[in-house]
């Protein structure tokens, strides 16, 4: 198995821990397992570095955008600003 | 279509079908989100560079030029260390017939620049094989610059891009004239004992290649202990001050 395929594999595993402990603990918000997403994928990133196609990491770009706007509905929530 | 776009594409399209029906039909968070890390996984094995040839080929072949170099080292009965030296953009490993004087090897290795391209050379002297050292393809394939950060360098050629090790370390001592290094986990071992005294392990010749190219100047092998878990290099810069 080369460094590509181990990046793949244990991004996998990985993403599932989360998805069992939020399913188990009942959590009903997205927000939470898709921020627990990409705080696995940068930390993986950063530790194995894997050669990505594109010199823009879109995946990444996609996903922290993604966390930016569940971060912003939660701190919006909690200054009691409605968002979309 | 590769295999890897298709299983990426499937997990893809996959995860967005479970993920829109769990968000949208279902109502469930739960469902939804194991889409959405399947569809992440799918963008991963759609992103991630493929191998071009695959690891075991491309260690047979590597295994391949070290036991060429084997024989002509040992029909030649050289043991010395090798330069490794950078000539027109090509790595290019020096093997003296004589271990040579400390001070005077610099000079001379201005001369080597100059010289035609021979398999036998002669520098004022100093004589010895040049040979191509295998290592040298790939770190042009890796892209390694002069003047880049060694440990960096060492990690991309020898863990990211031929996934010949498990990790690097890397410490420069006297301004950069010796370099300590740790490899750890190298995949390719040699029992060619001639390579391995000239040249180094097959790990350590790409190293001492990358070492070469990253400081611009000639870099020998001073010592290098071989374990399968780790080898632990020393490299020595001919003509920094």
């Amino acid at each position: 198995m080369d460094s590509r395929q181990r990046f793949v594999l244990i991004y996998a595993v990985m993403a599932m821990i989360p998805f069992t402990v939020f399913t188990f603990l009942n959590t009903n918000d997205l927000g939470i397992f898709v921020s627990a997403y990409t705080i696995e994928y940068f930390a993986l990133r950063l530790i194995m570095n894997p050669k990505l196609r594109l010199k823009v990491d879109v995946l990444g770009l996609l996903l922290l955008v993604l966390f930016v706007y569940f971060v912003a509905v939660r701190v919006a929530n909690i200054l009691g600003v409605a968002l979309p | 279509m590769e295999r890897n776009t298709l299983v990426g594409v499937d997990f893809l399209l996959m995860g967005f079908i479970i993920s829109g029906l769990g968000f949208f039909l279902a109502d469930d968070v739960p469902i939804a989100s194991f889409g959405f890390a399947l569809a992440v996984i799918g963008a991963l094995v759609l992103l991630i560079v493929p191998e071009a040839v695959p690891q075991d080929a491309m260690k047979s072949l590597l295994k391949d030029s070290v036991r060429n170099v084997e024989i002509i080292l040992e029909e030649s009965g050289l043991r010395n260390r090798a330069y490794f030296t950078q000539m027109e953009g090509e790595i290019r490993a020096f093997i003296p017939l004589a271990e040579p004087d400390g001070k005077t090897i610099a000079p001379r290795f201005a001369e080597l620049e100059k010289s035609p391209r021979r398999f036998v050379v002669n520098l004022k002297g100093m004589r010895g094989l040049l040979v191509i050292p295998p290592g040298n393809e790939i770190v042009k394939l890796a892209k390694v610059e002069k003047g880049a950060d060694l440990e960096e360098a060492l990690r991309s050629t020898l863990v990211e891009y031929s996934d010949l090790a498990r990790g690097v370390l890397a410490i420069e001592e006297d301004g950069g004239n010796t370099m300590k290094i740790q490899i750890t986990k190298p995949q390719l071992g040699s029992d060619s004992p001639y390579f391995n005294d000239a040249l180094g392990t097959p790990v350590s010749c790409v190293a001492g290649c990358v070492a070469a190219v990253v400081k611009g100047i000639p870099v020998r092998i001073l010592e290098e202990m071989y374990d399968p878990a780790f080898i632990r290099l020393t490299l020595e810069g001919v003509g920094v001050s």
